[in-house]
């Protein structure tokens, strides 16, 4: 027997068969006719089963009765006791606000929409983000602003039909092998170009690489607009029937001269002719971003300005093109409709008092249990714990303590909090150690639902293995916090994750991400999932994209020029701190804080498992520092220590460290981009320091 | 009856309901699924052979996953590795990940050495397979084959590699590798073994891998942009540490002093202590030779390559000396001694033969050859002068303990550039000077004593030494791989 279900590690979605004996999954293959990965997988999905029967499984809930003692097992009504009567004091003492939760883009989007519904609806809270937050939030204001909706126009296919393939801060060879791997299937030989400061592998295997300085995209952007301007590459039919803004944005980038892109991107001029002639020249251009761009202190803009390159150039809503952002976990799309954080259920605002009463309607409950204002960002939360404004703090499903950005007081910062709940599957988690009350959760594999990938499309996850112990699904979990809350009535409806995604269904109704053409988690099977909108009934196609009408989503129906002019980075390096500091993903082996993926022994062979910065052999040199040896790289904020790996991929006077180790956040600057309020993660500067003698090479 | 939403959670998240349920979706053809594996097999002088396109790789490393799942092996094992090699310029910095599994060699140093031949080259083709039932453990093939390709298995106590997957090859279906790669960087061809022995003459598979010549690998790199010069593995190579090596530093030093003790007696003039303490050392070392194996029980098998394996012979020639030498101790016949002794010495010579046919660098014959029979006259003095005593060991044993000091301050203990030492100890590593204390010590009691506690005392110095030595011959070695990943 082989059930098929889309992996739970990141957005690209792709399909495994999860193959059972007995009823039990034994084993795992990609899945060959799901049109998203066509029978492969990256080596997360190989060993996509191994994490969950690690030996350190969250088996029963855990309480810590005081600060002071260890957390202890207890069974689940004392757990939901202590939550309840705990959350509820607080709120008692200090208002309903004063408890927040952290959702995540790792669980199901009927789990977090009943999560978000059970606490702004149910118990009251006002405050909730995701880890979502971390990855694509830039995307999403990118999105909202120039679109009208948070709508990713593409669809995988067009990596195939292409001629022009730009990848911008984006690595896909690693980060997104299956993404690749459609690139490679492209019959069109398209020019693949790379911007990106490191020769990552992908810069590597493209055909064009553009090493510009770290966070100088937006001055690039600009700075080929202006060419493209220049040289009439302007396809002005699609830009006078289908935008806006588009004079204003040419005056904006008449500044951007070759000359002043040049010196600040360093890039010698004839490359960015070189640059701006590939996207000129090329009949079907599509730019693909990801964190290089999300995770920045200018990311919505630098999105925008690719949006704008492919709105000037007519290059979206057909085969092949697009300005389109790739995401990150494998349900971050899930989150951006459903998460009920930032924006109300189905992308809706708290702030529109129709919209709230929309989905009260829908609901079936008061208006008035809908907050009439957007929840705080993460970092906001993070803020309001230090000012002692949040008191209680539920964290689902992400392991904060690792990957906050400067996360150095984060344990100081939960250690404030009158109660901290995490809900995971390892009590082990950086995050789990620092809690009160520790709830199992069942995990990828154990439970029921959907996950939207990076294109749009539902896909399901299934239960095929048993859970270890009293571990729950996490919309079990929801369903329990309810009742133990009080408000259990309110959500009678959401009696299973199929139940509540016809829910979502109804919710999605006549918006841009309407799914009522979905005929239940049968149809999404049978369909090899579905991309939204699906609308009525019949057959859908299996690669669709947006706006091919040349409507977007804004009332008037055109997309919006955005621009901005480029503004300097939080942190620039100094005479002390003289290195810029990247961080990424190390390896296609290794996922985020490594909860999960660092409990197969396969995926432990295939990446060093001491952390390590990647240091250009200059500079390597100028420091004294010799391949292999252990280094001090520090920042104002704190330091690590971690083996030098000379190469030249990394240019001099930037080094990289993977984020997966423990302590890259320790070096981080916390700096947000204004408008997404996603963390800056690839901007400090920090310095390089060589150790003790005897230390170096142990 | 009724139960509580909690107990209604908890029995659904036991309920598992898989189904046999596939999304059926047309896979576009885009050429590239069939033609991973030949369509016909291997005539007369051809055999299947792994493809690698560089230029496709980028190194995700599914190959590897796919390998240890669709294989199932065990808990982080797999028979394919991805290496990575960096260099080029400032102005064009490259990098390129380089996937490896066994190269199904036309020559296999594995099946060479391999004292049971648990290797077998399938003549029809040309795949290098391990049979596990027939492997006793004694690793030395992950030191003759020069690509580290057979892994020891501590669990299982054998080897374990690649086996091209050639049951699913043998029903057209992809190698598990093969079937993972979604660029389809790795292809299963058929190569004309003579046309492809004559090729990689002179030339290594990929820059740092060691020389083709050796076994003459099957499998193809290549790339159309081409790889620059002067690129440098990511990480070293696996250096074979996956077995204790301290079971043939005694076996070697005990055995070596054993055969030279015979001969010593028989030089020095015969004193019986002498050979009944050759001889008990001589057991010694081939009882503990046998906790080296991860399958002991199987050790009787180990004469079976006794046409092809140097340690097949080894085990011969030691074992005979073992017996021969009980016989002479048994009987006090000089002639049997003399016997004994040209066996034990063809032992010695047989264990320094088994390392230098590996053709690893710190093992060459200059280094190897001298150092064992050097060992030989040290050990072999020694017990002559502890056991029976007298000037003329005590002269033999000094003189050559010193040269065989001297040859080491030489060659062995050397530093080697490519390997820079803990520095914190200074130029000579810590064991290096013990060594040196002892030996040192050693020729001082020599020149000193003819018996009693002094020379009992320098035997104990000279073995203490000789084991230091040779346990720096095994950590010290120079190992040869394909390029290995970032450490």
């Amino acid at each position: 027997m082989a059930s098929s279900m889309v992996c739970g590690f990141c957005s690209v979605g792709c399909s495994l068969d999860v193959n059972t004996k007995d009823g039990v999954a034994v084993s795992l293959t990609p899945t060959r006719e799901y049109p998203v990965n066509l029978g492969m997988a990256c080596p997360k999905g190989w060993e996509a089963l191994t994490p969950l029967r690690a030996p350190d499984r969250a088996t029963t809930p855990l309480l810590r009765t005081a600060k002071d003692q260890p957390l202890e097992a207890v069974d689940w009504p004392t757990a939901l006791d202590a939550m309840v009567s705990r959350f509820k004091a607080v709120q008692a003492t200090y208002g309903p606000e004063a408890v927040a939760f952290i959702s995540t883009g790792q669980i199901a989007s009927e789990e977090m929409a009943l999560l978000g519904a059970v606490a702004k609806f149910g118990m009251g809270m006002v405050h909730g983000d995701g880890n979502t937050r971390q990855c694509m939030a830039t995307a999403v204001v990118a999105y909202k602003e120039s679109f009208g909706f948070d709508a990713p126009p593409y669809t995988y296919a067009d990596l195939e039909e292409s001629d022009v393939v730009v990848l911008w801060g984006a690595n896909p060879c690693i980060a997104h092998p299956i993404l690749w791997e459609r690139i490679l299937r492209n019959p069109h030989h398209p020019e693949i170009v790379v911007i990106d400061p490191r020769v990552t592998e992908t810069a590597a295997a493209a055909t064009q690489h553009y090493p510009l300085l770290p966070k100088s995209d937006l001055t690039l952007l600009y700075g080929l607009a202006h060419l493209l301007i220049a040289w009439g590459a302007v396809d002005k039919d699609f830009v006078n029937r289908s935008t806006e803004g588009f004079e204003g944005f040419a005056v904006h980038v008449e500044a951007f001269t070759p000359e002043r892109v040049s010196a600040a991107t360093g890039l010698p001029v004839d490359a960015l002719e070189l640059l701006a002639d590939t996207i000129a020249s090329g009949k079907r251009v599509s730019f693909w971003w990801t964190m290089g761009v999300n995770q920045s202190h200018e990311g919505v803009r630098v999105a925008q300005a690719i949006i704008d390159l492919a709105l000037l150039t007519g290059n979206i809503g057909r085969p092949g093109t697009g300005a389109n952002s790739i995401t990150g976990q494998c349900n971050a799309m899930g989150s951006r409709l459903w998460s009920n954080t930032t924006n109300l259920l189905g992308g809706r605002a708290f702030t529109d008092p129709d919209a709230r009463a929309e989905v009260a309607g829908i609901l079936r409950i008061e208006d008035s249990r809908i907050p009439d204002r957007a929840s705080w960002a993460y970092d906001q939360i993070v803020d309001g714990i230090r000012e002692g404004t949040i008191k209680a703090l539920w964290i689902v499903a992400t392991n904060t303590a690792h990957s906050w950005i400067a996360k150095r007081d984060v344990a100081e910062l939960f250690a404030k909090l009158d109660v901290l709940v995490v809900q995971d599957m390892y009590p082990t988690t950086e995050t789990a150690q620092l809690a009160d009350i520790v709830l199992p959760a069942a995990g990828w594999g154990e439970k029921e639902g959907t996950f939207v990938n990076s294109e749009r499309r539902y896909g399901r996850i299934r239960r095929v293995v048993r859970a270890p112990g009293q571990a729950l699904a996490d919309f079990s979990i929801f369903k329990l916090v309810a009742d133990a809350w009080g408000c259990g009535e309110m959500f009678e409806e959401w009696s299973s994750p199929e139940a509540t995604f016809a829910i979502l269904q109804r919710l999605s109704a006549g918006r841009p991400c309407d799914i009522t053409g979905i005929d239940g988690y049968d149809h999404l099977d049978a369909a090899g999932g579905v991309q939204w909108p699906a609308v009525g009934v019949g057959e859908l196609g299996r690669e669709r994209r947006l706006f091919e009408d040349g409507r977007f989503l804004h009332p008037d129906g055109k997309a919006r020029f955005v621009w901005e002019e480029p503004r300097a980075v939080a942190e620039p390096t100094s005479e002390d701190f003289p290195f810029v500091l990247l961080t990424g993903r190390g390896s296609s082996s290794q996922w985020h804080t490594q909860t999960r993926t660092s409990k197969s022994a396969i995926l432990r062979t295939l990446y060093p498992e001491k952390p390590y910065v990647e240091i250009s052999p200059a500079d390597a040199s100028a420091l004294g520092v010799i391949p292999d040896e252990w280094v001090r790289v520090c920042s104002v904020r704190g330091e690590m220590e971690a083996r030098a790996f000379v190469t030249p991929t990394v240019a001099p006077g930037q080094v990289f460290v993977p984020m997966h180790y423990a302590g890259t956040n320790l070096l981080t600057k916390a700096s947000f981009d204004p408008s997404s309020r996603q963390p800056s993660y690839k901007s400090a500067a920090v310095a390089v320091r060589r150790l003790a003698e005897r230390r170096r090479y142990s | 009856m009724s139960t509580t939403p909690l107990e209604r959670y908890l029995a659904e998240q036991a309920d598992l309901a898989p189904v046999e349920r596939f999304s059926l979706c047309e896979v576009p053809d885009t050429g590239t699924w069939q033609a991973r594996i030949p369509l016909s097999a291997p005539l007369a002088g051809q055999q299947y052979a792994f493809d690698v396109d560089l230029d496709t790789c980028t190194g995700c490393k599914a190959c590897v996953t796919a390998c240890h799942n669709l294989n199932g092996l065990d808990e982080g094992e797999s028979f394919r590795t991805v290496g990575l090699l960096k260099g080029g310029t400032p102005a064009q910095p490259f990098q390129q990940t380089v996937t490896t599994a066994c190269h199904h060699c036309v020559d296999p140093a594995c099946l060479n050495g391999c004292p049971t031949n648990a290797y077998e080259k399938d003549v029809f083709n040309g795949i290098v397979a391990h049979i596990e039932g027939r492997c006793l453990g004694c690793g030395y093939c992950t030191w003759t084959c020069p690509y580290e390709v057979p892994r020891f298995n501590s669990a299982r106590g054998v080897v374990r590699k690649c086996d091209m997957c050639h049951d699913r090859l043998a029903v057209g279906e992809q190698p598990a590798c093969v079937s993972a790669c979604p660029n389809g960087a790795i292809t299963i061809t058929v190569v004309d073994t003579a046309t492809l022995a004559e090729a990689v003459r002179g030339h290594t598979l990929v820059p740092t891998a060691p020389p083709s010549d050796i076994t003459r690998p099957t499998t193809t790199y290549h790339s159309d942009w081409g790889l620059p010069e002067g690129l440098t593995a990511a990480g070293a190579t696996l250096g074979g540490h996956s077995q204790s090596h301290d079971p043939l530093v005694a076996m070697l030093v005990l055995t070596q002093a054993a055969a030279g003790a015979l001969v010593v007696d028989l030089v020095v003039g015969h004193q019986r202590a002498t050979s009944t303490t050759a001889l008990a050392l001589a057991l010694l070392g081939l009882i503990v030779s046998i906790l080296h194996l991860g399958r002991p029980e199987r050790a009787w098998r180990a004469l079976a390559g006794f046409r092809h394996s140097w340690l097949s012979r080894e085990v011969g020639a030691l074992g005979l000396f073992g017996g021969l030498a009980f016989v002479a101790v048994a009987t006090d016949s000089l002639v049997v001694q003399g016997v004994a002794a040209a066996a034990g010495l063809a032992g010695v010579a047989c264990s320094g033969m088994l390392y230098v046919v590996t053709r690893r660098p710190s093992w060459r014959a200059g280094v190897t050859l001298p150092r064992f029979a050097l060992s030989a006259a040290v050990g072999g003095s020694a017990i002559a002068l502890a056991a029976g005593g007298g000037r003329r060991p005590a002269l033999v044993l000094a003189v050559s303990l010193a040269v065989k000091l001297a040859w080491e301050a030489a060659v062995v203990w050397r530093l080697d550039p490519e390997r820079p030492p803990p520095r914190w100890l200074g130029p000579v590593p810590a064991h290096g000077l013990a060594r040196f204390l002892l030996g040192v010590s050693a020729v001082f009691l020599a020149l000193n004593s003819t018996g009693g506690p002094g020379a009992a005392l320098a035997l104990v110095a000279v073995l203490a030494g000789e084991l230091i030595e040779r346990e720096r011959f095994f950590s010290a070695a120079s190992w040869t791989g394909m390029p290995g990943p970032k450490t």
